[in-house]
């Protein structure tokens, strides 16, 4: 093997040509046997530590800051009052009915997501620009991943005209005022008002990954949320909240995002028969140099908090290196990068 | 009710454009439109590729960011069966129309929202291939799609091919599935609550669909069988399709 | 359809029975297929495969709506707007525009050239086409130095300015058959201008790109020859068909 003569330094090696650099990095031509190495110094199955702070904003009714190596989110919840008047289409619900749990969270639209790529998280993103499509996609991932899992349950979010069971909360609210009992017992209890809970991203820095950062920022977040207790003011005719107590979200299960890429030695489908087809490697948790060189891409989103592996989403696009075997074995990755995400959001 | 129709299709429906489709199953309604390769804007250039642009519009309103995800899932996927390499510099655009989605169930519903692009998916794949095939893009493959949605019922699991949107409301989890005609998964997105071995169940299910290996001249009795549990077999149709507008369009050859 | 051409989609594995082994001449490559080395030929389009073992070619057949421009085709063409030194013409929607020199005209000169309009249709050869470049086209010879009936075609401000129509390029390809009745299975301008069509009195002039200009001094006649070449094509019809068609259109304007 002939020594080049020029030699670069690597960051200027990965910025000319990324797709051989990276390349090299995984053959590691000096020694086949070594296990293949990211540029980033990862193995192709080593993920970032996931760091999680919850209650970083002081204004937020709940918020966590999640950092995945460079990538860093910032994520706030906060509560809006919804008065059944202003839902459009509204349905009465009765208490102790099963009713359309997930259909009233996304009829009346009671989580709102929305994230933003600051502008300097990563050069691609341009200042006074509209939403970028990948800003977007995440927004829609994100919204349709809370409806599907079913983290938060809209039992959460309703403000009765009478409290409920007339345990604690009663206490708090009577001191004396006996007539508003009474009145409360001869008006049928009612669903007054909704929870909105709007739920901000915010991109610090951005380097890769972004599903996973965000997905684990919003979980986080709602876990750390705890809403004022909101009472109905029958005199004032409207819903109040209290000032000192709160009440802590119920989030059921903790899913986990997981997400690789899939790089490819050569391109799809320019193989003839009787060559051997290009290598791949599945780069789990990809940063921002791996991500532009892989158009493959898989995102599992489990939950094992019940001890048995439920797969709560599947996301594959991009490509066709990913077949039924590689979804399978990526079960058991996406298991222990839960285990691994469990303890960092403890 | 939607699940027995049969997929239908007719190609070449938009004179100006360079290639179109309209297709029409389970209860969704497309238009395609693909024109390429052209002039590419600055900011879409590749320089050693085509960029592949795809419009996704709603039936009513403006697209939203459920259509920018839907676009870039398709981008993705269109990206990879067109040969972009053969065009540098420019631009394939696929625009897609939705024309027609299924009556909802519900009476006091709005808008049925997220959770709707699974049933649509399929289509849209669907659409966007004949119309590249229509426009004669150069492609590596094909590719066929299809929606099955997991229904636990009577305490019985139950696989529902093309779910109606209130299927997919009920369903436990609803799975999107697309290959190529390589038998490579190009596509696979699914939501609710499963396990791998549903998922693996699912995966032989679609695969039944999409890539049932017919030779070309028994296939054609076999799509028009009743009796065959899985109606559709979406390559024979995507193939037949083909040959009789291959046979339109050659008969001024 | 014939055993021996059949209909491929993209990717699908061909016969390797029907790929022509010459011993000598080496395989030649038309559109629509690709050579993945080392051995596999693998179609990009669909359309019917086509194979010539005498010259040892395959290709595919196909046909998209857009017309890809090839020297000496004749097309119809619209102008765009004028720069300097040349227009810009429209050869089918979204592709980008053709160059028409101005100097291009028979007996034009820097003085002398021809000004048209926007929206002006012309009939033009296409002088120059490439890959990756915008077609270049001709009115004039560059042998003789002169028109052959290339040119603006239609005087608008006369009230003769004709109208045209689009058809397929595959039947576009056939009226352009210099015995189109006869090879092409055409003959339906024959018969307007004909018996069966009680003799019209019409101009056409047809554009390898789909688009077919037709004058006459009647508006009625040049609908009525646009709407039986249209009905042609579109219905595929035969000579007997196209018989009736003429005969019935020719009634119903009456």
């Amino acid at each position: 093997m002939s020594a080049p003569t020029i030699k670069l330094p690597a960051p200027l090696f990965a910025r000319l040509s990324p797709h051989p650099f990276l390349l090299r990095n995984l053959t590691s031509a000096a020694d086949p046997s070594r296990p293949a190495t990211r540029t980033n110094g990862r193995g192709t199955q080593e993920t970032r530590p996931l760091h999680a702070k919850a209650s970083s904003l002081s204004h937020a009714h709940g918020s966590s800051l999640v950092r995945l190596g460079d990538t860093t989110v910032l994520c706030g919840v906060r509560g809006e009052v919804l008065p059944v008047e202003r839902v459009p289409l509204f349905r009465p619900v009765d208490r102790g009915g099963v009713g359309l749990g997930r259909g009233e969270l996304r009829d009346y639209d009671l989580l709102v997501p929305n994230i933003e790529l600051a502008t300097g998280s990563a050069p691609q993103f341009l200042p006074g620009v509209p939403p970028t499509a990948l800003a977007q996609t995440l927004s829609t991932r994100v919204y349709s991943l809370l409806h599907s899992t079913g983290m938060v349950g809209v039992e959460d979010l309703r403000v009765w005209s009478k409290p409920a069971g007339g345990g604690e909360d009663t206490e708090m609210e009577g001191a004396g005022e006996g007539q508003e009992e009474e009145e409360g017992v001869k008006e049928e209890d009612r669903v007054v008002a909704y929870w909105v809970l709007y739920i901000d991203l915010l991109f610090v820095s951005f380097d890769g990954n972004p599903f996973d950062a965000a997905w684990a920022a919003v979980v986080a977040a709602l876990r750390n949320t705890s809403l004022p207790v909101a009472r109905w003011d029958p005199e004032r005719e409207m819903v109040v909240c209290s000032r000192t107590e709160k009440r802590q979200l119920n989030v059921k299960g903790l899913p986990v995002a997981c997400t690789a890429a899939v790089f490819e030695e050569k391109e799809l489908g320019e193989v003839g028969t009787g060559v051997p087809e290009g290598r791949h490697w599945l780069l789990l948790d990809p940063d921002r140099l791996e991500e532009t060189l892989c158009r493959e891409a898989i995102t599992m989103v489990v939950d094992c908090s019940d001890g048995e592996t439920r797969i709560k989403s599947i996301e594959k696009q991009g490509g066709t290196a990913i077949g039924r075997e590689l979804v399978r074995g990526f079960a058991t990755i996406a298991e222990k990068r839960w285990k691994e995400v469990q303890g960092a959001m403890k | 009710m939607t699940a027995t129709t049969a997929p239908k299709a007719a190609l070449g429906v938009l004179p100006r454009s360079d290639g179109s489709a309209k297709y029409s199953h389970a209860g969704y309604t497309l238009t395609a439109s693909v024109n390429g390769p052209i002039e590419a804007q600055r900011r879409d250039e590749h320089a050693y590729e085509a960029h592949v642009e795809v419009i996704v519009r709603p039936a009513a309103g403006v697209g939203g960011t459920r259509e920018r995800h839907l676009e870039s899932l398709l981008q993705s996927s269109l990206a990879q069966l067109i040969l972009v390499k053969n065009f540098p510099r420019s631009l394939i655009q696929v625009v897609l129309q939705i024309e027609d989605s299924p009556e909802n169930d519900y009476v006091n519903t709005k808008l049925v929202q997220a959770s709707l692009n699974f049933a649509i998916m399929p289509a849209l794949v669907q659409t966007a291939i004949l119309a590249l095939l229509s426009a004669g893009v150069p492609m590596r493959a094909t590719a066929t799609a299809t929606a099955v949605a997991v229904v636990h019922q009577d305490g019985a699991k139950k696989m529902v091919v093309d779910p109606s949107p209130r299927e997919v409301e009920t369903a436990s989890s609803v799975h999107v599935l697309a290959f190529t005609s390589h038998n490579g998964l190009l596509l696979a997105e699914s939501e609710g609550d499963f396990t791998v071995g549903e998922w693996d169940d699912v995966y032989e299910t679609a695969k039944e669909i999409c890539c049932r290996s017919t030779p070309a001249k028994e296939g054609t009795a076999m799509v028009l069988d009743d009796e065959e549990p899985s109606a559709t077999d979406m390559r024979q149709f995507l193939r037949s399709t083909m040959e009789s507008k291959v046979a339109a369009d050659l008969h001024w050859k | 359809m014939a055993t021996g051409h059949p209909i491929v989609l993209p990717g699908e594995t061909i016969d390797p029975s029907l790929i022509p082994s010459h011993p000598k001449n080496p395989l030649r490559l038309g559109p629509g297929l690709r050579h993945i080395p080392p051995t596999d030929i693998v179609p990009t389009v669909a359309g019917q495969l086509i194979t010539n073992p005498a010259k040892n070619s395959m290709w595919i057949e196909y046909n998209s709506n857009r017309y890809i421009p090839t020297p000496s085709d004749l097309i119809l063409t619209q102008i765009l707007r004028s720069t300097t030194d040349a227009y810009l013409c429209l050869l089918s929607p979204h592709t980008a525009p053709a160059t028409l020199p101005h100097l291009a005209f028979e007996g034009a000169t820097k003085k002398t050239r021809p000004v048209l309009q926007p929206g002006q249709l012309v009939y033009a050869r296409v002088a120059l086409a490439n890959k990756h470049m915008d077609a270049e086209l001709e009115c004039v010879s560059a042998a003789t130095g002169k028109a052959d009936g290339l040119g603006p075609v239609g005087n608008p401000a006369a009230g003769s300015g004709g109208c045209a129509f689009d058809v397929s390029l595959g039947f576009a390809r056939r009226l352009l058959m210099a015995r189109s009745r006869a090879e092409g299975g055409v003959g339906v301008l024959e018969m307007l201008a004909g018996e069966e069509g009680g003799g019209l009195a019409f101009e056409t002039a047809v554009g390898r790109n789909g688009r077919v200009w037709v004058g006459s001094e009647s508006a009625r006649t040049v609908v009525l020859v646009g709407r039986a070449l249209q009905e042609t094509d579109r219905g595929g019809l035969g000579l007997e068909g196209q018989r009736r068609l003429v005969r019935r259109l020719v009634r119903e304007m009456r």
